[in-house]
């Protein structure tokens, strides 16, 4: 009855109550019908003084049913899931000013890192742009030539033994060419992009023009022959402004290399034609002959198959031939270089062209396959 | 890399993690008990206790004195678990009953420290009151609580009557409500 005397409130009968305990049970069971548990719930509001010992019940049976469940393993399952979600989003639950603290040095090096990234790329792309294009190189042996049309439409008209060559982005920054040998070009006007021609010592810069260059490795000069339009002369290195050369049409401009002795190379013949002299300042060395006035066909009626030959010496019409005709020239006597000749050479067979020398001199010859020999007449 | 662990959550605790693991084998049981007063469903009473123990951890910088951490803990998952029960909608009206009972008790509980701290051992309390129970009265109520029989099984299981069941079981329930109450 001890038990009895802590029950404060009271059932209306003990029968009563046991029916109630029996529901209730059932509800805790899980195993009440619907209409059971509307009459306990009805029961349960009708007598608010037993609320809170059916309350009790319910809390001991849930936590009783919870201390089953806690074992060893389910701790240790627990505690290794709290480890992993710890490790695995350590920043799930921090205030915006702990987050902004811990994202911002992150995001600040992954930008670094990505900046630093594009630089190391672009100083790839564009500090070493040679390194990255090709070149386009046109060679033609002794002894024949051919005509070139460069992406931006000029024309160029490449002399025997000659090399021609330029990157493959030509056109897209400016127009640039290297020339070794001799090439006659017929430039494509395009006043925003200079047309330069590299020589191994002289540069030309053409505004729209058309113009011839020879400047053979093994020759003493390099000389421009302007026909139309200008071109500017420079020697590379050099400041263009103060030291540029220009042409005017039907002017040619023959540059003595450095190291080469100007009397070795000098003609009588040019320095005759020659209109206006430039010398260097420092060691007064002849650099340019300007010729003003001249005939041009002499120096560019190569490429049409014609050598136009105006008093020119037998050793420099020599150097035509070979290239012209790829044999080799040889001289028996000095005396027989300094022969002079006038006439111009169209369609004649090597053979042709010697004999008619030889006819006009008063020399002897021997042709042995590529290989000639001009001698003195006995 | 002084600048990752400068502002890494995991640095500067107010505990370190040997003294986090020694508290969550601690308390763990504690707090789920804890929660079952309110929850009959021991998965999500075990969640609710995992998350709470996680937030504590990443915010544990924050602790001033580490003599509140369990009265802390206690409030944090009680509180936790009245919020699940206010957004549970698919429910019986019985379990809605006890809820919004529980919730209006909870909400005029005094939440001392004291009060907190009295929970401290309700794992251990919970079973020696258990432990308490006469023979008959203890065998019964475990194999309905431990081994989930309903109590028509049990009367089967033991050769009795199931209203001599369902009397122990209620006999046993009054006495565990006296022994944690009464201390």
């Amino acid at each position: 009855m001890i038990f009895a005397a802590r029950f404060p409130y009271s059932y209306n009968t003990n029968k009563m109550s046991k029916r109630i305990e029996q529901l209730f049970l059932a509800y805790l069971e899980g195993r009440i019908s619907s209409q059971d548990e509307k009459f306990l719930l009805e029961w349960l509001k009708n007598n608010p003084e037993a609320v809170k010992d059916y309350n009790e019940f319910r809390r001991i049976w849930n936590m009783s049913k919870m201390l089953a469940r806690l074992t060893n393993e389910d701790l240790e399952k627990r505690w290794q899931e709290i480890i992993r979600e710890i490790e695995s989003s350590p920043i799930r639950r921090m205030s915006p000013v702990q987050r902004f603290f811990y994202w911002a040095p992150r995001v600040a090096a992954v930008f670094l890192f990505g900046a630093a990234f594009s630089f190391f790329v672009a100083y790839l792309v564009f500090n070493k742009p040679t390194q990255n294009l090709a070149f386009q190189e046109i060679n033609t042996p002794a002894g024949a030539k051919s005509k070139i049309t460069l992406p931006d439409g000029t024309v160029v008209w490449l002399n025997a033994s000659s090399n021609l060559k330029y990157s493959s982005d030509f056109g897209k920054k400016g127009r640039e060419v290297e020339l070794e040998g001799e090439a006659f070009f017929d430039v494509e006007t395009d006043s925003s992009k200079i047309f330069m021609v590299r020589t191994s010592e002289l540069n030309i810069k053409a505004y729209g023009t058309s113009f011839n260059v020879k400047s053979y490795p093994e020759e003493g000069t390099i000389e421009t022959t302007l026909l139309e339009g200008k071109v500017g002369v420079v020697r590379d290195g050099l400041n263009v402004k103060e030291n540029e050369v220009l042409l005017e049409p039907n002017q040619r401009v023959v540059y003595f290399r450095k190291n080469k002795p100007v009397e070795e190379t000098i003609d009588a013949q040019i320095e005759k034609q020659a209109t206006e002299t430039i010398k260097t300042q420092k060691t007064n060395k002849l650099t340019y002959l300007i010729s003003k006035g001249i005939d041009t066909r002499e120096f560019t009626s190569w490429k049409d198959g014609t050598l136009f030959i105006t008093s020119e010496s037998l050793s420099e019409l020599a150097i035509k031939l070979e290239r012209k005709y790829d044999v080799k020239i040889h001289f028996e006597t000095e005396a027989l270089k300094k022969l002079k000749f006038t006439g111009s050479l169209e369609n004649e067979t090597v053979e042709q062209v010697i004999e008619a020398i030889g006819i006009a001199a008063h020399i002897d010859y021997e042709i042995e396959d590529r290989d000639i020999w001009l001698k003195e007449k006995n | 890399m002084w600048f990752f662990s400068l502002y890494s959550p995991r640095n500067k605790k107010g505990i370190s993690a040997t003294e986090f693991h020694q508290l969550f084998r601690e308390i763990y049981p504690d707090l789920c008990v804890y929660v079952s007063r309110y929850l009959n469903d021991e998965e999500t009473a075990k969640d609710i206790v995992q998350d709470v123990l996680i937030t504590f951890w990443e915010e544990s910088e924050k602790l001033k004195d580490k003599k509140l951490i369990r009265p802390y803990l206690f409030k944090s998952v009680k509180h936790r678990a009245l919020n699940h029960l206010k957004r549970e909608s698919r429910k019986l009206p019985l379990d809605a009953f006890f809820d919004s009972f529980n919730e209006t008790l909870a909400n005029n509980e005094n939440e001392s420290v004291e009060s907190f701290l009295a929970l401290e051992n309700l794992q251990s309390d919970l079973e020696k009151a258990i432990n308490e129970l006469p023979e008959q009265r203890q065998r019964i109520f475990r194999m309905s609580r431990f081994e989930e029989m309903k109590h028509k099984e049990i009367a089967a299981a033991l050769d009795i009557s199931p209203k001599t069941v369902e009397t122990q079981i209620f006999r046993a329930l009054k006495f565990i409500r006296d022994k944690l109450g009464g201390e």
